[in-house]
């Protein structure tokens, strides 16, 4: 090449460049989806098809004939209203959502802190899963469960976790925004307590450093945190006071899920344990700021 | 070697051993069947006229009873050959070991008078207040009691056993029930001025009344056991003695207890309490679904709701709780409680307010320290029914 036809292709690819330049302004870039969706009003049904559309849409997460396990927060025998487990109808708009998207089966299931039968049905959430086309399963015997070894844990070196867990396809993580007495808040990472046998365990040794060993084992592909209704006080059983939000935040990095729910209560993520902790080994981001939140308002 | 035979009583036998069965089944939460699942224990005269005796008042929910017994007067002891679960089992043991049709079993005289008096000295027994003794040997509480405890399914077995060998032995010469109703049926005889002879004489009965008195004297003047403050009742039982005397030991309320914390007493509450419920927490705490109360047929448990009972309050063994004592991060108890009776210091220690406390036991079944719990409930200011 000599310098004329040196400065000739320069120059044209200059002039080339600009008119890109000036044209890209017009040509949208495809838009990456959110970490975050934050769907505010209307009911359960809408919202939680926002929330999830707003991510990319459910069959980001389920393939036609998978097994689905989707892990609410039954934990207590207490109404809906009482704000202490995952509200019934979100759980109903999940399971039907997956049904929709071709899921072989759906499991709803929770290792309750009362007794199983009086929570699950107490909560409303075993009638209104079925309804919806799932199977609700009991995890209170310990022959549901099996012991899997965490590598990379500081405490929580061999928990006993639900065989439905560890089978299924698809975890969709379902807990319902509350304070908590001992973990300070009780969102996803905490909610995963759910799928353990030996929870004592996890207090004897180091809460908060157990809760985020757990979220190394357990991965849930979509996080629903069910802010419908949340709970301000004495939680995690309550009787509390509630506040009626009508939300639900919808993400895939359990930190950045966990995060968001923590600043809904009125919390910084970082004065929060097990959150910060999560972070620093990398299970995900902290802070709100450097991501992309969509929020949606509904009627 | 079996000889199937089609008799009436036999379809009516399968059908009351299965209702019985179904009955006891579903005595659990949730309870659909409301005030059936206790009918059985409702129709037996034998629990009502001694826990009506024991507790020195008219039983009211027994009213079935009562008719069972005034149809006794015209139809004998269909009860025991037709609808007994109890004499149902028996039957079916002495079938499969092959024996005789049960009409042919011994009945012996003495052992008979050994029956009435038995049943003689057991209602002076109840009118001293000790009437759980003897209910222990009621048909019905055994057939029950199998699914309940070990003693209890010791206790059917060996009946069942001995009547592979003696068919009806048991209906004829010991069962307490039987012996009502059959001096029913003999009094019904002679109402209808037939021949019927009773067993017992003047002197036989005077000598077992005297025993009754004499054993009843001596529980009333012995020194009783000291019931400790580890021994919980139910929620809204009904003050000590009126429990022990008005409970039948029928253990409807085990059965029903979704958290397998009630269990049936041996001696914890002394020779009175034998067999009566006791909460165990660290087996199972009360959830509250107040089921206990509903299938009680003699309304030892009273109707509550919460607030209006305390079963004890539970209390912090600081030395071996891992807040208290090792400083970790716990506070699993004041996560569980219901009533929000345990509150945190600013050390994330527990601490609870026995003035809230109702002594459910949720926080010393879910205590993680292994073996006995760190935090233990106590009947220390119980609210009874």
């Amino acid at each position: 090449m000599n310098r004329r036809e040196f400065l000739k292709w320069s120059a044209s690819s200059l002039a080339a460049a600009l008119v890109w330049g000036a044209l890209g302004k017009k040509t949208a870039w495809p838009e990456l989806p959110p970490h975050l969706s934050v769907v505010t009003g209307g009911t359960a049904q809408p919202r939680v098809e926002a929330a999830i559309k707003a991510l990319g849409g459910i069959n980001r997460f389920v393939q036609p004939g998978n097994r689905v396990v989707v892990k609410p927060n039954i934990a207590w025998a207490r109404t809906p209203q009482e704000g202490a487990n995952t509200d019934p109808e979100v759980v109903a708009a999940v399971v039907g959502l997956c049904r929709q998207a071709g899921a072989r089966q759906v499991i709803v299931i929770d290792h309750t802190c009362n007794n199983y039968r009086m929570s699950y049905q107490q909560s409303g959430i075993e009638a209104a899963a079925k309804q919806a086309g799932a199977e609700v399963r009991p995890a209170d015997q310990v022959k549901y469960y099996r012991q899997v070894n965490i590598p990379e844990a500081k405490v929580l070196h061999s928990p006993m976790i639900l065989n439905e867990i560890l089978d299924c396809d698809v975890l969709i993580n379902l807990p319902v925004v509350k304070v908590h007495g001992g973990a300070m808040v009780t969102l996803s990472m905490k909610n995963l307590m759910g799928v353990v046998w030996d929870r004592g365990i996890m207090h004897s040794t180091n809460l908060h450093q157990a809760i985020v060993d757990l979220s190394l084992a357990v991965k849930p592909k979509l996080i629903l945190l069910d802010a419908t209704r949340i709970m301000t006080s004495n939680g995690p059983a309550g009787p509390g006071n509630i506040e009626t939000l009508n939300q639900l935040v919808a993400a895939t990095d359990p930190v950045a899920a966990d995060a968001y729910g923590a600043k809904i209560l009125g919390f910084a993520p970082e004065n929060i344990p097990h959150i910060k902790i999560a972070h620093q080994m990398r299970l995900g981001e902290i802070d709100l700021q450097s991501l992309r939140v969509k929020n949606v308002k509904l009627a | 070697m079996f000889r199937l035979r089609f008799r009436w009583r036999s379809l009516f036998q399968i059908f009351g051993l299965a209702l019985f069965f179904i009955l006891a089944w579903q005595t659990r939460y949730p309870l659909h069947l409301k005030g059936w699942s206790n009918v059985f224990f409702r129709l037996d005269p034998f629990l009502g006229i001694t826990a009506s005796l024991a507790a020195k008042t008219v039983i009211f929910t027994f009213w079935p009873a009562l008719l069972l017994l005034a149809l006794t007067l015209f139809s004998g002891r269909f009860f025991c050959w037709n609808i007994c679960p109890l004499g149902t089992c028996i039957d079916l043991a002495s079938f499969l070991s092959a024996r005789k049709h049960w009409r042919k079993s011994p009945r012996l005289k003495f052992l008979f008078t050994i029956q009435v008096s038995a049943l003689v000295i057991f209602l002076v027994l109840a009118g001293f207040g000790l009437a759980g003794l003897a209910q222990q040997f009621d048909p019905l509480v055994i057939s029950l009691g199998m699914f309940l405890s070990r003693p209890g399914l010791i206790l059917f077995l060996v009946i069942i056993f001995v009547s592979a060998v003696f068919p009806r032995f048991w209906c004829f010469n010991l069962c307490p029930l039987g012996a009502i109703l059959e001096l029913g049926t003999r009094v019904g005889k002679k109402i209808k001025n037939r021949p019927a002879a009773f067993d017992l004489s003047r002197r036989q009965f005077l000598s077992a009344l005297f025993f009754g008195l004499l054993a009843g004297g001596g529980f009333k003047i012995r020194k009783g056991e000291k019931i400790t403050d580890r021994i919980l009742r139910p929620p809204a039982a009904s003050k000590e003695t009126e429990f022990t005397s008005l409970c039948v030991r029928c253990g409807e309320c085990i059965k029903v207890c979704p958290s397998n914390g009630l269990k049936p007493c041996f001696l914890e509450t002394g020779l009175e309490g034998l067999g009566t419920p006791r909460l165990i927490p660290r087996i199972g705490p009360c959830e509250l679904c107040f089921l206990c109360y509903q299938v009680c047929p003699s309304s030892a448990i009273k109707k509550t709701r919460l607030g209006q009972f305390k079963i004890g309050a539970a209390e912090i063994d600081h030395s071996r709780c891992l807040a208290w004592g090792q400083g970790k991060l716990c506070l699993v108890c004041m996560e569980y409680c219901p009533v929000v009776a345990i509150r945190s210091d600013s050390e994330k220690r527990p601490i609870v307010n026995e003035a809230i406390c109702i002594g459910c036991g949720t926080c010393e079944k879910q205590c993680p320290v292994s073996g006995e719990a760190a935090i233990v409930v106590f009947n220390r200011g119980e609210i009874r029914g």
